[in-house]
């Protein structure tokens, strides 16, 4: 250990603002996240109460379910339609440098102002009504933001809109690191597409999949600025049910078990999600 | 080029200590809670007069409602003197006071212009103490799409019965409802709640009783010829749903005059003071009123700025750009005659008014009165159990106040 | 031109245009007069155009001037701080062996895990008490935790990526060790600190969450917007979402060759 610090003092000393800064801006925000939690509004002391008031309440329970329905419904419609997009990207071969641009968009759009645009696009006089209408696909206009199973639909759709071409960024780069060489054997073979795609693309991208999955489930689970323009009170996801408990309510105890939970969801899901599905994409440093 | 970034740097960490040590302030800091189109007046017809006659410059922040106090307990910990006057919703008050965030103002009550409705005054003492000075008096008025009540010769309802018989002939004449009443949630739905149980005869904060009961059964029995647009409706958007003809007939504060009839045009809509309940017309009088921070630093200044804005002068003013109700009742001389009605309905829904009692836990009474709208009303639950339950939740939350 | 070639174009231009749509929407409201959208059913082309929106917003005076400075200010102060702790950082980092390496950069995804929703709120809370809250220092030190990781990964991957003969070469020369890297490590790897600062500029530039719980009198761009969207003012919220907009785009399309996807994300695949 001491001959380690020694051959590492320099970097050692590089690495040291930056352990501080997360010890005091993150470590400790989450022990007071903790503290805060289990304390007892009127007294001060250790208590419980503050989950047991949260779980007794069926606002709660709404916010827990509509975070796992939009964490893994747009996580799906993303890795989907992102993989699609690659593979599609990836089969015009060189020439889309400029379709690769147009797919950069949305990501140079800040999640907020994303927010205020899916606003525009699925307000009930707005333009995918508007559209819909138009094509005569619905007869009357749909309430999207009304905070029913349509709404959850709507943050998916608008979350994935933002998300999916970065998702697709990523698989586009694994798919262009496999050896082409493997494909080309593969057809001399005789395999058919989709076992190609199943035997050979799919494992190889795996890592690249996993890295997508864990980025963007993260991200996922922690929705915010989303949900909080298009819905506010309308369709709580446990985020802003946090943010509305503390700044709308006064509520700090309550709001602060709540952050907890979310928390500790994105842990487990990570955990799990390793657990099963392999670490290649940790490892991949 | 390293030269150039090391003189950038410096340059700009001088920029950057000078912004946060910035010297000794000269403006007078004022703190209110508006909309653009507000701000626009105030910017430019109400603070130049005031800057001009007495020598001081305003400057100006945005705070919404019920976040005054966290602002205030943030400077008071920091040592500095940022607000000098604000302008605050009349139930957000009780934090201020029971932190002492604020100045007690007794002694200048004799120079309240005389003008001044008394009972403005009398309803914001708390314990015969005078922290606020009023400001805004502000009641809803009720919206009508005159053009649809004439379709289908419907009288402007008077009572709820006259209500609910509305909405049944918009439901039945076009398969959607037009009634559109505030479910978005808190400060909103609310106030709209406690004015349905006033008119119940019910004690709003008591929550389960006799009127109270009465309120949700029959607002039980209005939702299914309810605006659909009903579950989003709040302050803001009832303007639009109302605009765009979603829905014939809503609540807004007396601001939506502008909004709809002077910039959108639209000469369909008419107002009035709005319905009566079993016990009678009830209005839940907000708005905002006026007081000065503990640590403001120039006292003399406010309070001068308090009056300037008390005067005739400035609530004319307010009268005429923002269709305000006045505090004072010689502002209306200068009101144009397509706003004369609309301050008609806005006088006579205040003289049906009431305030609201000051609680500091307004903020947990608020999210639980909407839940208990959200389940009853949108979901059609029992209504005493769940009555009962959220007051029961409220008792618990009230414990945060104490 | 083979069938499926043929259709793996109409499907990425389809999805271009659903990309492209929303943000087409935005621009337009922003420019539209007033009776273009408030009416049944608005045109799908500017049919009337204005910069009355925009010339609204600039002349409310400091209601705009205010924000665009807190939030120009917060971002610059952040972009510098940001580098003065990630540059050593990642240097350090990346001068490690395989173990720590991988030790480390995982300490620093995992910060990345927090919602940020339970960490705001205990700052908000010691920020009210410290004196820090509704301030710009206050802002620029929440807006680092979500900075540092991001700029850290970009320059661990740059320092990785940098010859080491080339320093050795310069300790030989009778550099010290701080002398190599400020003489030649920092010059040659200039670009990517250019990126790395940029990226920290953006991402202060459009935050909203932190903003969110540590403002209220002095508000940034995006809270603004979220006040103007709030009281259904679609006008300002549109102009305003362009205004914040145009940095941004800029910047990422400057940067478009440098970026790599996990930039963006501050991947674990630094």
């Amino acid at each position: 250990m001491y001959s380690l610090c020694k051959a590492y003092r320099f970097e050692i000393i590089c690495v040291l603002p930056i352990l501080l800064y997360l010890f005091v801006f993150t470590f400790l925000p989450v022990a007071g996240v903790f503290k805060i939690s289990f304390t007892d509004s009127a007294s001060g002391d250790f208590t419980f109460d503050n989950f047991k008031i949260l779980l007794g309440q069926q606002e709660f329970h709404t916010a827990f379910i509509n975070t796992l329905i939009i964490a893994l419904g747009s996580l799906t419609l993303e890795i989907g339609l992102g993989l699609l997009l690659a593979m599609v990207l990836s089969f015009q071969g060189r020439r889309t440098g400029f379709l690769k641009s147009f797919f950069m968009l949305p990501l140079a759009i800040p999640t907020v102002v994303a927010a205020v645009i899916m606003s525009y696009m699925f307000s009930s006089s707005g333009w995918v009504n508007r559209i819909l209408l138009d094509l005569g696909i619905i007869g009357e206009k749909i309430l999207w933001l009304s905070g029913d199973y349509k709404s959850l639909f709507t943050v998916i759709v608008a979350d994935s809109w933002k998300v999916t071409p970065l998702v697709m960024l990523i698989l586009l780069a694994g798919l262009q690191s496999i050896d082409r060489q493997l494909f080309k054997a593969a057809k001399i073979d005789g395999a058919k597409p989709f076992y190609i795609f199943r035997r050979i693309t799919l494992p190889l991208l795996m890592p690249s999949i996993t890295a997508a999955v864990i980025i963007r489930g993260i991200d996922a689970f922690r929705i915010f600025s989303l949900a909080l323009v298009l819905m506010g009170e309308n369709l709580k996801v446990i985020g802003t049910f946090a943010y509305l408990e503390f700044s709308e309510y006064n509520n700090q105890y309550l709001s602060a078990a709540s952050a907890l939970i979310l928390f500790l969801i994105i842990m487990t899901a990570v955990l799990v999600y390793i657990r099963f599905v392999g670490k290649k994409g940790l490892e991949a440093t | 080029m390293h030269l150039a970034m090391r003189r950038l740097l410096i340059l700009f960490l001088l920029v950057f200590v000078s912004g946060c040590v910035s010297g000794e302030r000269d403006t007078l800091n004022v703190v209110m809670n508006l909309t653009e189109e507000e701000w626009k007046v105030f910017r430019e017809d109400v603070f130049p007069r005031f800057e001009s006659r007495y020598g001081i410059k305003i400057k100006s922040y945005q705070i919404p409602s019920g976040k005054l106090a966290t602002k205030l307990e943030a400077l008071i910990h920091a040592g500095k003197s940022e607000i000098d006057v604000f302008a605050q919703d009349n139930m957000s008050l009780a934090a201020l006071v029971n932190k002492g965030l604020i100045q007690e103002l007794s002694a200048y009550e004799s120079k309240i212009p005389e003008a001044v409705v008394p009972s403005l005054c009398r309803s914001i003492k708390l314990e015969d103490k005078l922290f606020f000075m009023p400001f805004r008096p502000n009641v809803q008025i009720t919206y009508i799409n005159k053009e649809a009540f004439d379709r289908y010769q419907l009288p402007v309802p008077a009572t709820w019965d006259k209500l609910l018989e509305a909405a049944k002939t918009f439901k039945e004449n076009e398969g959607i409802g037009r009634v559109v009443i505030k479910g978005y949630g808190g400060n909103p739905t609310a106030t709209q709640i406690y004015e349905f149980i006033l008119q119940a005869g019910g004690d709003p904060y008591a929550f389960d009783d006799e009127g109270c009961i009465r309120a949700f059964k029959f607002l039980q029995k209005l939702k299914p010829y309810l605006s659909p647009e009903s579950q989003r409706a709040k302050w803001d958007t009832v303007n639009d749903i109302l605009g765009k003809g979603e829905a014939y007939i809503g609540q807004n504060w007396p601001f939506g005059v502008l909004i709809l009839i002077k910039d959108y045009g639209l000469d369909f809509i008419e107002t009035y003071s709005g319905w009566a309940g079993p016990a009678g017309e009830y209005h839940v009088v907000g708005g905002d009123v006026l007081g000065i921070p503990s640590n403001a630093k120039f006292k003399e200044k406010a309070l001068d700025f308090i009056f300037f804005l008390q005067s005739r002068e400035v609530q004319e003013i307010l009268v005429k750009e923002l269709g305000w109700p006045s505090i004072r009742e010689d502002a209306y001389a200068q009101v144009a005659d397509w706003q004369k009605p609309h301050f008609e309905s806005v006088k006579r829904a205040l003289r049906k008014g009431v305030f609201r009692k000051n609680v500091a836990w307004w903020p947990a009474y608020k999210k639980y009165v909407s839940r208990a709208f959200q389940d009853i009303v949108m979901e059609g639950k029992q209504v005493i159990p769940t009555l009962r339950h959220f007051k029961k939740k409220l008792e618990e939350e009230k414990a945060l106040y104490k | 031109m083979s069938r499926a070639k043929l259709g793996a174009w109409i499907i990425s231009i389809v999805f271009v245009v659903l990309l492209l749509f929303p943000l087409y929407i935005m621009f337009k409201i922003s420019v539209s007069a007033p009776h273009d959208v408030f009416r049944e059913s608005p045109p799908y082309f500017i049919e009337n155009f204005t910069w009355q929106h925009f010339r609204n917003v600039l002349a409310s005076g400091e209601a705009f001037y205010a924000p665009l400075s807190k939030s120009f200010i917060t971002a610059i102060a952040a972009t510098f701080l940001s580098l003065l702790i990630a540059v050593p950082a990642a240097y350090g980092i990346s001068r490690f062996d395989v173990k720590l390496r991988y030790i480390l950069i995982l300490i620093i995804f995992m910060s990345r895990m927090v919602p940020e929703v339970s960490i705001a709120l205990p700052i908000s809370i010691t920020f009210i008490r410290m004196g820090l809250f509704d301030t710009t220092l206050g802002l620029v030190l929440a807006h680092l935790i979500r900075i540092l990781p991001v700029s850290c990964f970009i320059l661990v991957s740059v320092f990785g990526e940098f010859p080491l003969s080339l320093e050795r070469q310069a300790r030989i020369d009778g550099y010290s060790r701080i002398g190599a890297i400020r003489k030649v490590v920092l010059p040659l790897s200039l670009t990517g600190l250019v990126v790395a600062g940029l990226f920290s500029f953006i991402l202060s530039w459009d935050e909203f969450i932190y903003a969110s719980y540590l403002t209220l009198a002095e508000p940034t761009m995006p809270i603004k917007m979220y006040y103007y969207i709030s009281r259904g003012n679609i006008f300002s919220s549109a102009t305003y979402a362009v205004i914040i907009t145009i940095p941004v785009l800029i910047i990422t399309f400057s940067l478009q060759r440098y970026i790599k996807p996990e930039y963006l994300s501050g991947s674990v695949k630094g």
